[in-house]
Parts: C-alpha cells; sequence; structure tokens
C-alpha cells in the first residue's frame, strides 16, 4: 500500500521499534532505503479510511488483546520514573478553560 | 438569535433526512409537534448527559468495530509498552482515573484514532514516523484530548440531535427505543472516524498534546518537529481525501503548535527530556493491571 512508497524518517534511521515493526508487519521499507522528502502520504491525526470503516466488522477478540496489554498507574509511573521522567507542573498563559489536570499524577 | 437560527437549520436538516429516510407520502407535518419531539428524545437520551459507564461502553464498541479493520499488531512487549507510555501521559490529563488503553493497530496509513472512554489506536504507519518518545507523547496527548474533552460525544450529540428530529414520527412511544439509540450511537461514532472532527477540535487537542507531552517530563519542542515532518510529507489524495476537507492540514497545525508552544508556562520548548524509542523494550515489573 501507500506506505511501501513511503520512508519515514524512523525507517531510516533503523531504530529498534521500527525493526520490530519489520518483523511483525513485513510492511515497512527497506532499512537501507534513503530518507525522501516530498513524500506521498497519508497523513492525519483523525480519521478512518472509509473503504475500512464500510468493510469493518466487529472484532471482539481484539478487544481482549488490547485488555491483557493493559498497565495501571503505578507501573506507568515506574515505567517513567526510569526513563527519567518527572511531571511538571505546566500551564497555558492563558486558556479560557483548563481541560488537564496541573497536578498531573502526583 | 443564533440559538434561533441554529433551531432552523436543525429543522431543515432534520426534514431534509426525513425526505431521504421517509417513503415519500403525501401528508400534513405538525413541524413545530416535530421540532419538540426532537427536543424530547434528545433531552431524555441525550450523550450530553452520558454516565461513564455509557461512554465506556460505546466506546468499547466502536474500539471492536475499528479493529476489525486495523488489526492489533501482536507483540505483547510492544503493546505494553506503548501502554506504559500512554498511560503515564493520560495521567496528566483532567481524566487520569479512566480506564486508558493504547493499542498499535496494523495499518500504513499514518493515523491514529480515540474511541470514546479512553482507548487509543495508534496505527504502524504512525509509530514509523515517530522518531523519539517524545513524539510520541505528542500524538497519544492529541488523542487524549480527543477524550478528555469529549469531543467524540459532542459530535454525536449534534449528530443525533438532528436524527432525532428525522425520526421524530416513528418515536412516539420510547419502547425499544434505547436498543435503537444504542445502534444509531455506534453507527454515528464509526461515521465520525471518516469524517473527522471539526477545525477547533482538532486544534485544541494539539494544544493537549503539546501540554501532555511537557507536564510528563518530555521536550514540548518535540511536537512541533513532528509535525513539521508530517507538513513535509506530500499528501497523498486517495483513500483519506475526504479526510483532509474537514482535517486542518499538516502545514496549519504546525502553526497551531507553534502557538502553543509559545503559550506554555512552566516548561519551555528544549526543555525536557527525548527519551529514545524503545517500544520494544517493554520493561517488567510493577503493578499490572
Amino acid at each position: 500500500m501507500l506506505f511501501c512508497a513511503l520512508l519515514p524518517a524512523a525507517l531510516a534511521q533503523g531504530n529498534v521499534f521500527t525493526n520490530i515493526l519489520r518483523s511483525v508487519t513485513g510492511t515497512v521499507s527497506r532499512p537501507e532505503a534513503p530518507a525522501a522528502t516530498g513524500q506521498t502520504a497519508v497523513l492525519g491525526v483523525r480519521g478512518m479510511d472509509e473503504g475500512d470503516a464500510k468493510t469493518s466488522a466487529p472484532a471482539g477478540d481484539g478487544v481482549k488483546l488490547i485488555e491483557s496489554w493493559a498497565v495501571g498507574r503505578r507501573e506507568a509511573e515506574a515505567a517513567a520514573s526510569r526513563r527519567g521522567l518527572a511531571a511538571r507542573a505546566v500551564e497555558y498563559g492563558k486558556v479560557a478553560a483548563d481541560n488537564t489536570n496541573p497536578q498531573g499524577s502526583k | 438569535m443564533r440559538l434561533r437560527l441554529f433551531s432552523l437549520s436543525l429543522l431543515a436538516a432534520a426534514l431534509g433526512s426525513m425526505s431521504c429516510g421517509v417513503r415519500a407520502q403525501s401528508r400534513t407535518i405538525d413541524l413545530g409537534s416535530l421540532l419538540d419531539a426532537g427536543k424530547s428524545l434528545v433531552k431524555s437520551q441525550s450523550v450530553g448527559s452520558m454516565s461513564e459507564e455509557e461512554e465506556l461502553s460505546i466506546g468499547k464498541e466502536v474500539v471492536a468495530a475499528t479493529l476489525g479493520g486495523y488489526p492489533p499488531v501482536r507483540n505483547p512487549e510492544l503493546q505494553h509498552r506503548l501502554n506504559q507510555v500512554g498511560v503515564w501521559i493520560a495521567l496528566q490529563s483532567s481524566r487520569p482515573e479512566l480506564p486508558w488503553r493504547f493499542a498499535a493497530v496494523q495499518s500504513d496509513t499514518i493515523n491514529a484514532f480515540a474511541a470514546p472512554g479512553g482507548t487509543i489506536l495508534v496505527t504502524t504507519g504512525m509509530l514509523g514516523h515517530v522518531v523519539n518518545e517524545a513524539e510520541l507523547a505528542c500524538v497519544l496527548g492529541h488523542e487524549i484530548g480527543h477524550v478528555t474533552r469529549r469531543h467524540h460525544i459532542a459530535v454525536l450529540q449534534k449528530s443525533l440531535l438532528v436524527s432525532a428530529g428525522a425520526s421524530a414520527l416513528n418515536v412516539q412511544s420510547k419502547s425499544g427505543g434505547s436498543e435503537e439509540y444504542r445502534k444509531r450511537l455506534i453507527s454515528e461514532s464509526k461515521e465520525i472516524f471518516t469524517r473527522g472532527l471539526d477545525r477547533s477540535s482538532e486544534r485544541e487537542a494539539d494544544e493537549d498534546g503539546v501540554l501532555l507531552a511537557a507536564r510528563a517530563g518530555y521536550d514540548p519542542a518535540a511536537c512541533l518537529n513532528f509535525m513539521q515532518r508530517l507538513a513535509s510529507l506530500k499528501a497523498d489524495t486517495g483513500a483519506l481525501a475526504a479526510l483532509y476537507k474537514t482535517h486542518p492540514t499538516a502545514k496549519e497545525r504546525v502553526i497551531d503548535v507553534d502557538q502553543a508552544l509559545g503559550k506554555l508556562k512552566g516548561a519551555a520548548p528544549g526543555e525536557g527530556a527525548r527519551p529514545e524509542l524503545t517500544l520494544n523494550q517493554a520493561e517488567t515489573g510493577g503493578e499490572k493491571q
């Protein structure tokens, strides 16, 4: 599909995760291919392919799988700590209606 | 005045739907009763007053439907690590107690989905475009923003308000209405995935992505880097062409993210971590839910 024509920067770097993707999906381009500019890509952080939406059937097994991969708060906090991450009190200078939790996970 | 205009538009839309959804018949329609019936239905079964339990239930069915087209990547280590990162970011949001779930799904497109209730799906195409954990945080933060702000619920509410007017003639009794309503909710939710959300919702979510990444300790400037990279790609006119009609371009979003960075207090661009992306190196130990 389209992705085969793409070569994301991450793939060019051949990071560990994309190596996993290669092994898992088999859809990722060759690691030695050059990073490209002006690539053709489908992009957006919203929207489902219309064809996929029409043809998709409920996948209850998938939901169960997702549940099996869930992690709890304490585990997430511990993992973040091991990565050197700490919650910070950050806000926007002028926000009419704050929708986030300024205290973070503290 | 705006409300009145909206009501008139709603009525017009309802009638428009009726002409398509109901067999054309020659009959007299009491417009006032129709609108009242529509309002009554929405009031009695409003998604605006939807409980968290209902939100979760609808979300689960939406996820199941979505997974039919986007199967999850069967790599428990990758998925587990993705959840560690995702939950950490979600903990910085206004709804940290939701049962947040994150999953990588197989798709070449660069995309991510947020279902009501806190399940976030990220395509392998998207994951292939983030170069570090901070950028991933921005993507996940954006989707978390859609959930915490209940963007999909708001769209559902508008959509159902219109369809409520259209079906008001058929909903004189509420018997069986709940199941029908539920089916409609799921159907409409799926539709939202194909139509996308409006510009302001996407801007809010982008702002949330920046804010939540910063709160989680990541360098918020990574959000700009990621968006700039997307903007450098050439948008395709293929399967997602319809999406682009309602979705802001990456170039527009670069501006939004840049403005968001300028408003941050408590973390400046360049301050924060940009850990290597190691989704395959799922850390073990600690609490497991």
